[in-house]
């Protein structure tokens, strides 16, 4: 029987982080079979802190299903789950194919309903999250928040295509035109051209 | 607008010279000068100084406050 020392916890520890499995031959300066006693005795060292499993004489991470549900114990009490690793962590998140793509939140939204932000600003960002929030209260925040962002897009087009007319239209209230001659007057007086209709 | 006009003419009309083309679009000598003017929509108007310089000129429907304004500027000067 090998002692079980600091080092060789180290040593396990390290392979662990490294390679996310350790194999008893990966262990230097001991037999195979001493190894596999080793890794036995790292989990029952660590299992308070890290989920691990020797699996064919492979000591790696419990995999994620064997650690979601705590399950009480003979005392009432309820056990925490050991810690997750970083992988098994990442690997457990939810998560879809993109930002907007929420299915593992929540239910399947219609993509027609984008059609309502688009097309009629906050207006239509309300009733669409209206729609939407019983099914993917995200995908509904989304769709609301799409149609604040169509309203204040449009609105500031139209202030600056406003201001891009208005010069020409304060041009056509009062402004004389460029270019135009007028012959003198014949009386001396400033004259008045009225060109349009008898009402 | 020619009411307008006709309001303007008589309370300016011994001071400003008035040349009213109340059918621009169906005379073939005013839709000519019209064109020679610039003239793209009705009703347009213009005030032209006595030496022949465009002082204002106003596209579309005006209120007569605005045209009598720019007229009084136009006699003081």
């Amino acid at each position: 029987m090998v002692e079980y020392t600091q080092a060789v916890d180290a040593q396990i520890s390290r392979l662990l982080s490294l390679k996310g499995r350790v194999t008893p031959d990966m262990i230097a300066g001991f037999d195979p079979a001493d190894a596999a006693g080793l890794l036995q005795r790292y989990v029952e060292v660590h299992a308070h802190e890290v989920a691990l499993v020797i699996d064919d004489g492979t000591l790696t991470w419990a995999s994620i299903e064997s650690v979601q549900s705590p399950t009480p114990n003979t005392y009432g009490q309820v056990q925490v789950a050991p810690t997750l690793s970083p992988v098994d962590q990442v690997v457990g998140m939810e998560r879809g194919a993109s930002l907007l793509d929420t299915k593992p939140a929540g239910g399947k939204v219609s993509g027609w309903l984008w059609l309502l932000p688009l097309s009629f600003g906050v207006i239509g960002g309300v009733i669409a999250w209206a729609i939407a929030k019983g099914t993917n209260r995200q995908v509904a925040l989304a769709l609301m928040w799409a149609g604040v962002a169509v309203t204040i897009v449009s609105g500031v087009a139209f202030v600056g295509m406003g201001r891009a007319i208005s010069p020409q239209l304060s041009a056509q209230m009062g402004a004389p035109a460029a270019g135009v001659t007028w012959p003198a007057s014949e009386t001396g007086k400033p004259v008045f051209y009225y060109f349009g209709t008898s009402t | 607008m020619k009411p307008v006009v006709d309001g303007l003419e008589t309370q300016y009309g011994d001071r400003i010279e008035f040349k009213v083309y109340a059918e621009a679009d169906k005379d073939a000598a005013a839709s000519e000068f019209a064109e020679d003017k610039d003239v793209r929509y009705v009703p347009t108007m213009m005030l032209v100084s006595p030496e022949g310089r465009e002082m204002n000129r106003w596209v579309g429907e005006q209120a007569e406050p605005s045209l009598s304004a720019a007229f009084d500027a136009a006699l003081q000067q």
